[in-house]
């Protein structure tokens, strides 16, 4: 193996299948965007680009740094066309820059399209990536739509396993050492490793290991039939299939042809099926891809990375090179490591440890001023010292070891911070520029277990140094899990006294113990007023309201913050009651399922470590130690870092299958699921551990170099040791490939011996010392210079005028009888009807008096605005086409009546009343159309709008009720029906200023006939108002047009029905090809549905009663989408 | 308040759910079904596995339950209906015990369980006894408390009749804990003052090893007084008090853990017979 060249970002640019490795602090990220620059700047699209990297945090990260490339050369290169020559110490600019001028100029527009272009780029997660493909490429991607995605198959697991194992062994005697938790094991490890070839095959038929075998196989299958059945997709899956779909070339072209450039970051964490995926679509050479990975930091082999994928892809590849510059630690601390890794193997041959350079910028110390200053310092606890409880054969013990270490950590944090040293912030040539103290901001301590986290923030507690946790698990296994179910099981029976008790102790009450033991009646008698009161909003008002009532009514963040802790328990607090609040709406559980649902949670936190909601917020992240997983600091760097446990060897359970990597199948992983009998099994588990062994050592090197300026690593001599990556970093020459482990656990005198032989290769780097801190010291912070504390004045105007404005939020001021889009008139007397002027005052016989003898079938049904809702969810839930109108119209007022509990008189009469509804003809304007003839497929419900009012976030003009009535006035011929209605608008209650958003929801739209071959859309509103004199018999003559024209006035809705149309109007405009309002738009439909009687509905002048069609003209229409975008002049502010 | 029920088919029982199984059918027994039938009952209640999973939890329970069942009839000496006598002491300015003892067969105050015969069993059927004689000084009643042995078979704690006025004293040092423990949480743990009592290996009671069952350190009322994992010499590490001495004390004990120890346990350790315990 030749040893690769350095890479020059400015050299030509790759072709063909390139890697680049690149360790740690070598601008892994700095390349790719800088690549990217250069691709775009030098001709090629940057839709053309892709650019694939690891977890939803890591893209948005890379997706914000390519842009802010593009933007700096963008910037530059218009520098440069004025002859400003780019920094010196920007190569990539410099290079863009030497091309002749009309070169610049070009360039540059191609930057200034890719940055107008950027939202098109393709920079996105491995997941992402398959997902947008599998779409793209259409059928060929066999994945249904509509699927539900899952990151959990546990509960499926199991039932598979159960369900497998009950077959098996409900008629049979069971089998020694087969029991159901053998199998749930061996079914969870093959279906959470889904690339891992199941071994062994071929044992005995009636053998264990051939049990076991086609357990495996049998559970992988029949969670995979079941997963089909219940249509829900595991992210596993999107890349199988995508993987299964480019065997057809016609898919493989289809990818290929959208992307020239393929970058793929974080390689080294790629698994088989990407990698095939990849391959088949951009391994040609006719694309460019470029593979950038560090195989020393592959640590995620836990959930499926792969690093030997990567070495595999690496031999494959026509060009590697490597990245040599290290842009975050300084000098002496690359030194030291290049001294203690030197020509050493991370795991496997292939991984190999390559010098690097430290940039010009890092060739001095960043830390200054610091007790110990030397770049990597190694604390080694001495057991001659005295504490640490040594075993039998005299090695330290680990507990008492590790909290030894813990200890000494924590006092030489509280050195560092009580010394005054500082951090030099340097410019790129080196050159001091600012330094500050360091704070506990500054500091990482790296761990491999929660536990041992949770050891060292305890350790820190007791010197007073605040350190967080990142990422400590589930937020359902801490203190105040168990006090929410206190209370939650207080609230479901609030008058049982244990339970009201328990809750009284909890934060949410506050009571101290003995104040519980000691209270008397009356102010037990006050918390169970206060625990009913709770009850009570939260079963009407949900978790969230109270949680906020909670906040206030008890003053929670006042009474917790108060505590030492009670950052921490104010986030946990707020973090459950979020996950509470979300469980309830989602699946509206009531309390006592709630209830149940928290307690699940609680008894399982333990193992739901892996869950990102549940997991622990920060609770604040300035100014404190941070505490994390070596797992989740990839990436991340810190100036000052400890890795204090790395004499402890990887924890490898036993009962863990082995998995491995096959090297007689091409370095197939495979797991193991036969179980110790067979002749294989002992050969497969030295593999996995070697293969475990390995990762340590990786993982020390991904936790040494996230410093910028000091590591410092702690040594104890415990018998397991021998075991530890340091052990088997420190005495690789001792070890052949093959060891696991030193024969002997290293003596302390051994390893400062060996580690000063080190140091000789990088003298003045490294430090060793005794891990002897002093003890019962602690950190005071330094204090701010004295202030006197006021309470702020609020001194800050409010826009009131700004505001997400619906139809009902506007009327409401002006109209007294309170008309919300639901609610309906209290009462509507003659004389308001009139208002319209339709009804004589003269005692002439009205013409339609016949109708007051026209009987409504839904007249019976109560009024209000509960039975309103109702009828909007059953029209929204019923299929109108359905055959048997009357069964579906039953059937969806038996599901909907569960949500909205409402007395609506007979249940036949409402069936049928709205059934006979569905039936009616819609007049002239929809060529009297029947909602029963329009199928599901030509109706929208509930399109919801929220359209920016004159800029929106940002008014630039002003815009009033008035002008919504100037409009009115203008477009409405005296003569329609709603002529009147812009007098009424007028009403001075009305007037006010509009700015910020308005929103609404149109009950449905409806695809209706229109001329020939093109479809209309029309707007419709259910009501369900009860128009009738109040002591009067109702009747159809209650619903004729002229009444259906002044009830539309009275409440406002011609208002509502112009903001729908506008709406619509909108919508169609961005999907319709050559819309044009005259031909698309059909008009508003009101559909006072009390009024509709089916076939029968009496028919006055063309227009039949209960329906109230309005077509505003498209002129208006224009107007007033215009109105609303543009207002009426400028803001008056 | 953990009830909820699981709504899977039972697989495999854990240590909880096969204890159970066990309780129930020794209950059934002793109710006067015979095995068939508190089988059948047992599998309609659906918490059994299906099929020969669930045979063979039946065999596994079945040895144990018999010899209890055998143990307890041996122990009443003959088929006498069980009956509850409601007794009342009155210890004059201690207070008035009052209550009902059940279980009692003719003069046996009888307790069947298919749980190891633990140290609350035994207290139990202590109080139980001692008020029986109080109340009643011509009934000569005696207890016996009949459970699993460690392996197999039953185990039995007994105790003999007493006498009236030796019962009336017990009580009352009974009654003076109770009142001790109303006023303060008391260094009083069942299991580990037993042990202590009887001067055994008390820190295995009280101290939860790795990986190991819970022990008494994990009992959530003592977590939420005195904390998580602490460790047994803590408790030693208390001295007792000025009025924890005199007439009924171990005086030569200095821990008061050790003092309540013994206060509580040394009238019934000096009367119990223990076998396969």
């Amino acid at each position: 193996v030749t040893t690769p060249l350095p890479y020059d970002v400015c050299g030509p640019l790759p072709t063909g299948v390139t890697l680049l490795e690149a360790s740690a602090g070598t601008g892994k990220t700095f390349t790719i965007a800088a690549l990217t620059a250069r691709y775009v700047a030098e001709g090629m699209p940057l839709d053309e680009v892709l650019l694939v990297t690891f977890g939803r945090m890591a893209t948005g990260e890379l997706r914000a740094r390519v842009r802010d490339r593009l933007v700096s050369v963008e910037a530059g290169l218009a520098r440069a066309r004025v002859g400003v020559a780019p920094a010196a110490a920007d190569e990539v600019l410099m290079h863009l820059c030497a091309v002749p001028d009309d070169e610049l100029v070009t360039r540059q527009a191609r930057l200034t399209r890719a940055l107008a272009d950027f939202d098109a780029a393709t920079i996105t997660t491995t997941h992402g990536f398959c997902q947008q493909m599998l779409s793209g490429i259409g059928v060929a991607g066999d994945v249904d739509r509509d699927l539900t995605f899952v990151e959990d198959l546990t509960g499926l697991v199991d039932e598979v396993v159960d369900d497998l194992y009950l077959r098996k062994f409900a008629g049979r005697s069971p089998i020694d050492g087969f029991d159901l938790t053998l199998a749930r094991r061996i079914g969870h490890d093959v279906v959470g490793q889904p690339a891992a070839a199941i071994v062994p095959q071929g044992q005995p038929e009636q053998s264990v290991a051939a049990m076991r075998y086609r357990l495996a196989q049998a559970v992988r299958d029949e969670v995979e039939r079941r997963k089909r059945r219940m249509r829900v997709l595991t992210y596993d899956d999107l890349q199988t299939r995508l993987a299964a779909a480019l065997r057809d070339p016609h898919a493989t072209d289809r990818l290929r042809d959208r992307f020239r450039v393929v970058m793929v970051d974080e390689f080294q964490d790629t698994d088989p099926v990407q990698w095939d995926i990849v391959r088949t679509a951009f391994g040609d050479g006719a694309t460019t891809l470029v593979l950038i990975g560090d195989p020393k930091q592959a640590i995620y082999a836990f959930r499926g990375a792969d690093v030997h994928t990567y070495l595999t892809a690496a031999s494959d590849a026509g060009t590697v090179a490597t990245l040599d510059r290290n842009w975050r630690s300084d000098r002496a601390l690359v030194d030291a490591y290049d001294a203690l890794f030197d020509g050493l193997m991370l795991g496997h041959p292939g991984i190999e440890y390559r010098t690097v350079q430290a940039a010009e910028a890092h060739r001095e110390a960043g830390l200054r001023g610091a007790p110990h200053d030397a770049a990597l310092r190694v604390r080694v606890v001495h057991r001659d010292e005295g504490r640490v409880e040594l075993t039998r054969a005299g090695w330290a013990s680990n507990a008492t070891a590790r909290a030894e270490v813990a200890a000494d950590l924590a006092a030489d944090v509280v050195e560092l911070l009580s010394s005054g040293a500082e951090l030099v912030a340097r410019d790129g040539r080196g050159a001091e520029v600012a330094s500050e103290l360091v704070g506990p901001g500054d500091i990482a301590v790296l761990v491999a277990t929660h536990r041992h986290a949770a050891l060292v923030r305890d350790a820190f507690a007791g010197v007073g140094v605040p350190a967080v946790i990142a990422g400590a698990g589930s937020v359902f296994g801490t203190p105040v899990a168990k006090e929410w179910l206190a209370l939650l099981e207080a609230l479901e029976r609030p008058s049982s006294i244990g339970r009201v008790h328990a809750a009284a102790l909890c934060s949410f009450v506050g009571w101290s113990v003995e104040r519980v033991a000691t209270a008397d009646d009356a102010a037990w008698e006050d918390v169970y007023v206060r625990l009913h009161e709770w009850s009570a909003v939260l079963r009407t008002r949900g978790v969230a309201s109270l949680l906020e009532s909670l906040m206030r009514s008890e003053r929670l963040p006042a009474r917790l913050l108060s505590r030492e802790d009670g950052e921490r328990e104010l986030t946990d607090l707020r973090h459950i009651g979020q996950l509470l609040h979300q469980e309830a709406t989602t699946e509206r559980f009531g309390v006592t399922a709630l209830t149940a649902w928290l307690r699940a949670r609680v008894r399982e936190a333990a193992d739901d470590v892996h869950d990102e909601d549940r997991s622990r917020r920060l609770e604040s992240d300035s100014g404190a130690v941070q505490v994390l997983t070596i797992h989740r600091c990839k990436g991340l760097e810190f100036p000052i870092v400890y890795c204090p446990f790395l004499w402890q060897p990887p924890y490898m359970p036993d009962e863990q299958l082995p998995v491995f990597h096959d090297a007689a199948a091409g370095d197939q992983r495979a797991i193991d699921v036969g179980g110790p009998a067979h002749a294989g099994f002992a050969d497969h588990q030295a593999r996995h551990v070697a293969e475990v062994q390995g990762e340590a050592l990786r993982l020390a090197y991904v936790a040494m170099t996230r410093a910028r300026h000091q590591t410092i690593l702690h040594w104890a001599s415990t018998f397991d040791s021998r075991e530890s990556s340091l052990a088997r970093l420190l005495f690789a020459a001792e070890l052949a490939p093959s060891d696991i482990r030193l024969a002997r656990p290293p003596h302390e005198r051994a390893v400062i011996a060996r580690l000063e032989a080190i140091a000789t290769n990088a003298p003045g780097t490294t430090s060793i010392e005794r891990a002897a801190g002093a003890r019962g010291v602690s950190w005071e912070p330094p204090v701010a210079a004295a202030r006197r504390l006021a309470v702020r004045p609020f001194d800050r105007g409010f826009d009131l005028a700004w505001r997400r404005a619906s139809y009902s939020g506007l009327t409401s001021g002006a109209n007294e009888t309170g008309v919300a889009s639901e609610a309906e008139p209290t009462s509507t007397t003659d004389e308001d009807i009139d208002v319209g002027g339709s009804a004589p005052a003269a005692p002439a016989i009205d013409p339609q008096e016949g109708l007051r003898g026209v009987e409504l079938p839904l007249g019976g049904m109560p009024r209000g605005a509960r039975v309103g809702t109702l009828v909007h969810a059953v029209l929204e839930h019923t299929d109108f086409a359905a055959p048997d109108l009357d069964a579906e119209v039953g059937r969806a007022l038996a599901d909907q009546i569960k949500w909205n509990p409402t007395g609506i008189g007979s249940v036949d009469s409402f069936t049928t009343g709205l059934a006979q509804a569905l039936d009616t003809p819609l007049g002239p304007m929809v060529g009297d159309i029947r909602l029963r003839d329009i199928p599901t497929s030509d109706r929208l419900d509930e399109l919801t709008f929220d359209l920016p009012l004159v800029g929106g976030d940002i008014p630039v003009a002003s815009l009033d009720v008035g002008a919504i009535a100037d409009l009115f006035e203008r477009h409405l011929a005296p003569d329609e029906p709603l002529a009147g209605y812009a007098v009424r608008l007028r009403d001075p209650l009305l007037d006010q200023r509009i700015r910020g958003y308005l929103t609404g929801s149109i009950d449905a739209v409806l695809r209706v006939p229109g001329n020939g071959a093109v479809r209309r859309f029309a707007v419709v509103d259910y009501k369900s108002n009860w128009l009738a004199v109040d002591g009067d018999p109702i009747s159809a003559w209650d619903y004729r047009p002229a009444a259906l024209a002044a009830a539309m006035e009275h409440a406002h809705y011609p208002l509502q029905a112009l903001f729908y149309v506008v709406a619509l109007h909108r919508y169609l405009r961005w999907r319709i090809v050559d819309y044009d309002p005259d031909v698309h738009l059909a008009g508003v439909l009101y559909l006072f549905v009390r009024g509709m009687i089916g076939a029968t509905t009496p028919v006055v002048d063309g227009t039949p009663c209960g329906v109230f069609a309005w077509r505003p003209s498209s002129a208006l229409v224009i107007a007033a989408s215009d109105l609303l975008d543009r207002g009426t002049g400028a803001d008056r502010g | 308040v953990d009830d909820e029920l699981d709504d899977a088919i039972p697989v495999e029982l854990d240590p909880l759910g096969r204890w159970g199984v066990g309780q129930r059918l020794l209950e059934s027994r002793r109710r006067g079904a015979d095995w068939a039938t508190a089988v059948a009952a047992e599998r309609a209640r659906g918490l059994l596995p299906p099929g020969r999973l669930g045979q063979q939890v039946l065999d596994e329970v079945r040895p144990t339950v018999v010899a209890i069942h055998d143990a307890v009839t041996a122990a009443i000496g003959g088929a006498v209906e069980p009956r509850a006598i409601d007794v009342s002491v009155d210890l004059g300015a201690e207070g008035v015990v009052a209550g009902t003892v059940p279980d009692v067969h003719g003069v046996a105050l009888v307790t069947a369980t298919y749980s190891r015969v633990a140290a609350k069993h035994r207290l139990a059927a202590w109080v139980r006894l001692l008020a029986l004689a109080a109340a009643r000084p011509a009934g000569a009643f005696r207890a016996a408390t009949v459970g699993r042995a460690r392996g197999r078979g039953a185990a039995a704690a007994t105790i003999g009749s007493l006498d009236a006025s030796e019962a009336t004293a017990h009580l009352r040092t009974l009654v003076d804990l109770y009142g001790r423990g109303m006023r303060e949480p008391l260094p009083l743990y069942c299991n580990t003052s037993e042990a202590l009592a009887r001067r055994r290996n008390a820190r295995d009671e009280w101290e939860t090893r790795p990986g190991g069952f819970d022990r008494e350190d994990r009992d959530p009322e003592h977590v939420f007084v005195l904390g998580r994992d602490v460790p047994f010499s803590a408790l030693l590490a208390e001295p007792a008090r000025p009025d924890e001495g005199g007439a009924g004390w171990r005086t030569d004990e200095p821990t008061r853990i050790g003092r309540y120890a013994g206060r509580l346990w040394d009238g019934l350790l000096a009367v119990e017979e223990r076998t396969g315990l």
